[in-house]
């Protein structure tokens, strides 16, 4: 299995789809509103299916054979999880960018508000 | 519809990619791309469809599967649509000359393409305005034995159905009339349709003014109008509710008026429908009438519950019981057809054909613009060397040139829409096409949908082989050569697509020649009669003023008398119906003594029409033998007729007519004796009809009290109309005199649909024509120039200048054969297509192949000339000093 260190940097697009399926599974769609609303941008399908399927390739997410809730759902929705090296990815990446931004806050390009 | 738009999008990605997540992908697009309101939000499916094309694209070319980063690695890593559009724009301003022409070219194409969509869309897609429209259609009667698959409907069986059809909510009969109007401008014939009470509850049309009927109005007490004539005559007042008119001798209400987009039409058995102006409730004794008499067209809607099928299944056993019990089992039944298949079932192939070739001509535009592309492309060449070298992927570079494509066609397909907006209004403001429902044309969100993914599919087609070639070419080669670079592989590309754009024209050129010559082939045909210089009129006599049937023969003895008299006038005569009118009534003809065919039928079907004297002489239709009526043919004495050459070869073979007797069951089987033959006019259409026909003289048979004059000169028979208004005004100050035309214009109006066809076919010939020619002329231009040292080499050896012709003249000759052969090989194989819209030649008609064939090569050796004289004039020395 590859180290997840080799998978950095991530793009924002691969970054963000994995923020949003840290906290539990979602499909496309939900992903895609969920990453629209935390960054203001504008994720289309083409690429965020595009970015999935690069996910699915390198082992970072996989696919759910059940369904949360099956009486709910349309039957064309995929769910997607993290694996547990997706997992590590996303924490390698946060970690780097973390240390990106405390790096940019002691040259004090970022005035301390709430933390 | 939106599904299979985004299914065919998905092509962009590997196959791969797509059966592992076409489908969520296709559901997240769908989901994302309604508003909250559940409509489609266009501007939403447009970003999102290029966004899935520039994945798919970005993903073909992924060089390995690895986390790669998405953009140029050179700057902004995520670059955004945005910036991609910026780039295209800024990259095509440059070279502004350039994309002009492929705007141009595509803008046309797609425009065209959009125009005849929104029709096809129209006319032969969106559902009528009625409710639930797939449960309503008309039913017709078949009369196997003589031959007629598409008759009215007779009364009882009207009667008989509703008892007995489970599946059938309502069956209202109708009938169509021309009545004169008085009491809202000048008195006129106005069309008007009779039905019984319900028959706006059974279409489920709201009145846009007033009230539909109701069953306790009387009958012919009360009128509905329908919108155009609310608006020409009545000039669009709403305080039009509650006036009185009167109509054909009867005074009526006006009590509602009809939406504008509310055109029901009630179809004749032949021929076109007739838009109705009036609508008129009645009731007739349905039960009572005679079951032979097929006098009715007939709407049905089926229950909820059940469908047409059901119903035709209903239909089909009453129907055979029928057959059996009054026709003598010899192939009786009812069809159902549903009213919009009905609507436009002569207008749908045509339709069709032109959309086809509408196709084929995007093609040849799409064509032409990769050729382009990949002139533009070689150009720069040294630009992608340099992009890539400061890092640019082949994907960035790939996504370059297919998002500069893709502005270029999704700007033509806007511009496009325009032009197609424009020309549909025009269209419809002429009102001359001969195509149902034509004023309902407009662009909505189905065609828009339409245009986009043509312009999406346009810019991919267009750009796709010059991407593709980029992919193929090793940046560093290109750095260091970048003058010369793969130019023998561009060259073969581009005289490949040449061969295309001439093949995809042949196909074109040769539909057009087919139809011309079909349509020529027509024209000349001799429809029985001779429409020149004769003018036609209605005359409806009111039933009031003329209660006996005596004083309506003697007025039109009196009109025609008078109308002769004019110096001008070569022959006048009346008739019940004329020549392409496809409407007349049927008769059942006995003759004496004939021995109906073993299993035939057992009398002759035949139109029966009554006429003046000097009628044959008005229309041009020739007497074989015997004599016209005349005047003195009254009732009381011997009962004559007059028979066309059909009904004689039908009833005596051996030719010998004059003289003999036969019986008609409208006359209730009194015996007629023949003192007349006549060429047989074509009733129905220009093309092929052969029921027989009887005349009847008009003074001896008055079942009708409107008549259509023909009057003829030998000049200009428009002015003839001051003649005929004039002489009627004389005799009645307040008769009415219609639809005053020429019979060339009846003539024209049955030929325009295949005029149509001809004239669109042939504009699509010829611009694919033209493409193509300036297609090869680049091809050579450019070989030329790019040969020119080649040239001078050549001739400085020795080559003499027929050498370095017979150089050029092989490309030319190797690229205009290719083409040829191959769109005359698709030509022959689309013939089978064509064949049902030819008259009298063959879908393999040698003169319309020969003629393409002839165009094309001498368009070829036009546009060849230049490029070939500048070939032969290289200045060897010139050329090799400049390299």
């Amino acid at each position: 299995m590859r180290r997840p260190e080799s998978f950095l940097p991530l793009t924002a697009v691969v970054f963000e789809i994995l923020v949003s399926l840290a906290t539990g599974e979602r499909h496309g769609y939900s992903i895609m509103t969920d990453v629209r609303a935390r960054t203001g941008g504008s994720l289309r399908p083409g690429s965020l299916y595009r970015a999935l399927n690069r996910l699915l390739d390198d082992g970072l997410i996989e696919e759910l054979d059940e369904r949360p809730d099956p009486d709910l759902d349309d039957e064309r929705r995929r769910y997607y999880q993290l694996t547990a090296l997706g997992r590590q990815v996303a924490e390698a990446e946060a970690s780097r960018l973390d240390a990106q931004v405390r790096a940019a806050r002691s040259a004090r390009l970022l005035t301390r508000r709430s933390r | 519809m939106i599904e299979l738009y985004c299914r065919l999008l998905l092509l962009a990605f590997p196959r791969a990619v797509r059966d592992r997540v076409g489908r969520p992908l296709v559901q997240t697009m769908l989901s994302d791309c309604r508003r909250a309101n559940g409509r489609l939000s266009l501007r939403g499916l447009l970003l999102n469809s290029i966004d899935i094309v520039r994945a798919g694209l970005g993903e073909r070319v992924r060089p390995s599967p690895q986390p790669a980063a998405d953009g140029w690695r050179h700057g902004n890593p995520h670059p955004s649509l945005s910036t991609d559009f910026h780039h295209a724009r800024r990259s095509l301003a440059r070279r502004p000359v350039f994309a002009f022409t492929v705007f141009a070219t595509l803008a046309l194409g797609l425009g065209l393409n959009t125009a005849i969509f929104s029709i096809v869309n129209r006319v032969l897609v969106t559902e009528l305005p009625y409710r639930d429209p797939s449960r309503l259609a008309f039913m017709w009667s078949k009369l196997a034995w003589v031959g007629v698959p598409r008759a009215w409907v007779a009364g009882p069986h009207i009667d008989r159905l509703r008892r007995e059809a489970p599946s059938v909510e309502s069956i209202l009969p109708i009938r169509t009339s021309d009545m004169a109007l008085v009491g809202a401008g000048a008195p006129d014939l106005v069309s008007v349709g009779l039905t019984t009470a319900p028959l706006f509850d059974v279409l489920g049309v709201p009145m846009l003014h007033g009230r539909g009927f109701v069953v306790a109005d009387e009958p012919l007490n009360v009128a509905i109008l329908t919108y155009p004539i609310w608006r020409q005559r009545f000039g669009s007042d709403p305080g039009v509710i509650g006036r009185k008119v009167e109509l054909g001798g009867d005074a009526m209400e006006i009590i509602g008026v009809l939406p504008e987009d509310c055109r029901f039409l009630v179809h004749s058995s032949l021929g076109n429908p007739k838009p109705i102006d009036i609508w008129v409730p009645t009731s007739w004794p349905l039960a009572k009438m005679s079951d032979g008499n097929f006098g009715f067209a007939a709407l049905v809607r089926v229950k909820p519950a059940a469908t047409l099928a059901q119903a035709q299944a209903e239909l089909d056993v009453i129907g055979a019981r029928i057959d059996k019990e009054r026709f003598k089992s010899r192939g009786f039944g009812w069809q159902l057809i549903g009213v919009q298949q009905d609507l436009v079932k002569e207008a749908r192939p045509a339709l069709l054909l032109i959309l086809g070739a509408a196709g084929v001509a995007l093609l040849v535009v799409c064509a032409n613009v990769t050729g382009l592309l990949l002139v533009r492309h070689g150009d720069r060449r040294r630009e992608f060397a340099v992009r890539t070298a400061i890092g640019a992927g082949r994907g960035d570079i790939v996504r370059l040139v297919v998002i500069e494509c893709l502005t270029l066609s999704i700007g033509a397909g806007i511009a496009g829409t325009v032009l197609a907006a424009i020309a549909l209004q025009l269209v419809v403001a002429a009102n001359t096409l001969p195509i149902p429902r034509l004023a309902e044309v407009t662009i909505d969100w189905k065609v828009l949908v339409f245009t986009l993914a043509l312009s999406i599919a346009a810019g991919l087609a267009a750009s796709v082989i010059p991407a593709w070639r980029f992919t193929r070419t090793q940046a560093s080669i290109a750095l260091g050569n970048a003058a010369r670079g793969s130019s023998a592989r561009t060259g073969r590309a581009r005289a490949t697509l040449v061969a295309a754009e001439l093949a995809l024209a042949v196909v074109l050129v040769v539909g057009s020649a087919l139809l011309v010559r079909s349509y020529t082939a027509l024209r000349h045909a001799d429809p029985g009669f001779n429409g020149t210089g004769t003018l036609m009129s209605d005359i409806s006599l009111l039933q009031q003023r003329y209660p006996q049937e005596a004083q309506a023969v003697d007025f039109f003895a009196r009109l025609t008398e008078s109308i002769r008299s004019s110096p001008e006038v070569v022959a006048v005569g009346a008739v019940t119906s004329a020549p392409l009118d496809a409407n007349t009534d049927q008769a059942n003809a006995t003759p004496a003594g004939w021995v109906p065919p073993a299993g035939g039928p057992n009398a002759i079907m035949v139109d029966h029409l009554q006429s003046t004297p000097g009628y044959f002489a008005a229309m041009g239709v020739s007497m074989i033998a015997g004599r016209d009526f005349a005047w003195t043919d009254r009732v009381g004495g011997e009962r004559v007729a007059i028979v066309d050459e059909t009904f004689v070869r039908q009833a005596w073979p051996d030719g010998n007519a004059l003289g003999k007797r036969f019986t008609l069951d409208v006359t209730k089987e009194q015996p007629t004796v023949v003192v007349g033959v006549v060429r047989h006019a074509r009733q129905y259409k220009l093309d092929a009809d052969d029921r027989p026909q009887v005349y009847l003289p008009y003074s001896q048979f008055t079942a009708n009290t409107q008549l259509r004059l023909a009057v003829r000169t030998n000049g200009d028979p428009e002015r003839l109309t001051a003649v005929v208004t004039r002489a009627v005004r004389a005799i009645d100050e307040k008769q009415p005199v219609a639809n005053i035309a020429t019979m060339q214009h009846a003539v024209d109006h049955a030929v325009a649909d295949r005029r149509l066809q001809f004239e669109a076919l042939s504009a699509f010939a010829i611009g694919a024509a033209v493409l193509a020619a300036l297609g090869l002329h680049g091809l050579l231009a450019s070989l030329v120039a790019e040969r020119r040292r080649e040239i001078g080499i050549r001739m400085a050896l020795g080559a003499d200048r027929g050498a370095v012709r017979r150089m050029i003249g092989r490309h030319i000759v190797i690229v205009t054969g290719a083409g040829l052969a191959t769109g005359l090989v698709a030509a022959l194989a689309a013939s089978r297509l064509m064949a049902p819209f030819l008259y009298g030649i063959s879908p393999r008609d040698p003169i319309a192949i020969a003629g393409t064939v002839v165009a094309l090569v001498g368009v070829t050796v036009v546009v060849s000339y230049w490029p070939v004289r500048r070939a032969t004039s290289v200045d060897p020395a010139d050329a090799l000093r400049r390299d």
